[in-house]
């Protein structure tokens, strides 16, 4: 049986999708049978982020409402052949999910993969619910902002409200990860500390992004910035990735390079 | 590796490279979802091409651009249907398999 991995956030364009891509991608270059689904129905992204577009014929809500097999829904990687996709439906709307299908589909995911990584739509609605119905654990991305470490705190705080594994007595494996962090801002004390917004969110941390421009190019080619190597928010993604399938890797730091050799090459950016 | 990111993007290659191609991608997508709005039939019309395809050729990546446009008075849908990984080589693949 596979694990449900919910990516969840409360506020929206903090990086969800980003963050679902990638770790994706990374479990499935790690040997494990993934598939990452959308369920941000009426606004998809997914797709873009992993240069999927093209090639979607049936949706999720296809799926559920049996217009067609799952095997026709789920669109395999162009890189990762461990890796499949599931669309997001565009045209309707997320009020036609219900829980007994929504759970339906998630067996059956699980049945067939090693990890089932479910991009929530924004929102503590009934798009949420849904997303984080059958979850194992939930990755929940907040950026070091005051509006996103508030809304990450109000959806923490219902997660196993909603959850079905929460209702059998257990709990949902809640993780943080910060996104976007800017070291430079955080040394002038402009900005939320890591340790912060760990402390405010009061659970574990699973990584830290930092702000990349190779997040926003990697996103224009619809290449997830994970198989950049060298890149740093692509080694921030690949811990993750590691610590996901239960590996200890240290945290790497991220604080300002003050050599002198690091001042130097700043004067060139 | 920044020194050579921006030398790239001051000789105007790198950034042009990813944001030409994001503006690419958007077109097209976005030229796709508004085909659905003014053909409410377009999801159906790719599955059944979809099906007639696989009918004949033995592949699975297949993918679909479609574009409505209008000139002078006559409506225009235009229809590209590629088929990824060459015919010969999927069905080989796919008597390993069985």
């Amino acid at each position: 049986m596979g694990t449900v991995i919910t990516v969840t956030s409360g506020k929206g364009g903090v990086g969800k999708s980003t963050v679902t891509a990638n770790i994706s991608v990374g479990l499935a270059e790690a040997g494990k049978k993934v598939v990452a689904v959308d369920f941000d129905i009426g606004l998809r992204n997914l797709d873009m982020i992993l240069g999927l577009e093209n090639r979607i014929v049936y949706d999720v809500i296809d799926v559920m409402d049996e217009k067609c097999r799952l095997q026709q829904a789920l669109i395999n990687d162009k890189f990762s052949k461990n890796l499949y996709f599931l669309p997001a439906s565009q045209t309707k709307d997320k009020t036609v999910l219900d829980k007994e299908k929504v759970k339906k589909l998630v067996d059956e995911l699980k049945s067939e993969f090693d990890y089932v990584i479910i991009d929530s739509p924004a929102g503590i609605e009934s798009g949420f619910e849904h997303a984080i119905l059958a979850a194992d654990r939930a990755l929940i991305v907040s950026t070091p902002e005051v509006s996103s470490v508030r809304d990450a705190d109000r959806v923490i705080g219902i997660i196993d409200a909603k959850s079905l594994k929460a209702q059998n007595g257990d709990e949902v494996d809640k993780h943080i990860i910060i996104n976007r962090l800017k070291p430079d801002l955080v040394e002038k004390g402009d900005m939320l500390a890591i340790q912060d917004v760990v402390n405010i969110l009061a659970l574990p941390l699973i990584g830290v992004i930092p702000d990349d421009e190779h997040v926003v190019s990697s996103t224009n080619m619809g290449e997830p910035v994970i198989r950049k190597s060298g890149t740093k928010s692509g080694d921030a993604f690949k811990n993750i990735t590691q610590r996901i399938l239960g590996n200890d890797v240290p945290f790497v730091d991220l604080s300002v390079d003050k050599s002198l050799i690091a001042i130097f090459k700043r004067w060139f950016q | 590796m920044n020194f050579l990111d921006r030398f790239e993007k001051w000789i105007g290659r790198k950034e042009a490279r990813s944001a030409e191609k994001a503006k690419e991608r958007l077109k097209l997508v976005l030229a796709h979802e508004r085909t659905n709005t003014h053909f409410p039939f377009m999801d159906d019309l790719r599955r059944d091409i979809v099906e007639v395809i696989q009918k004949y050729l033995k592949v699975e990546d297949i993918t679909i651009k479609t574009e409505q446009s209008r000139e002078l008075n006559i409506d225009m849908l235009e229809v590209e249907v590629s088929v990824g990984k060459d015919v010969k080589k999927t069905a080989n693949r796919t008597e390993d398999n069985s």
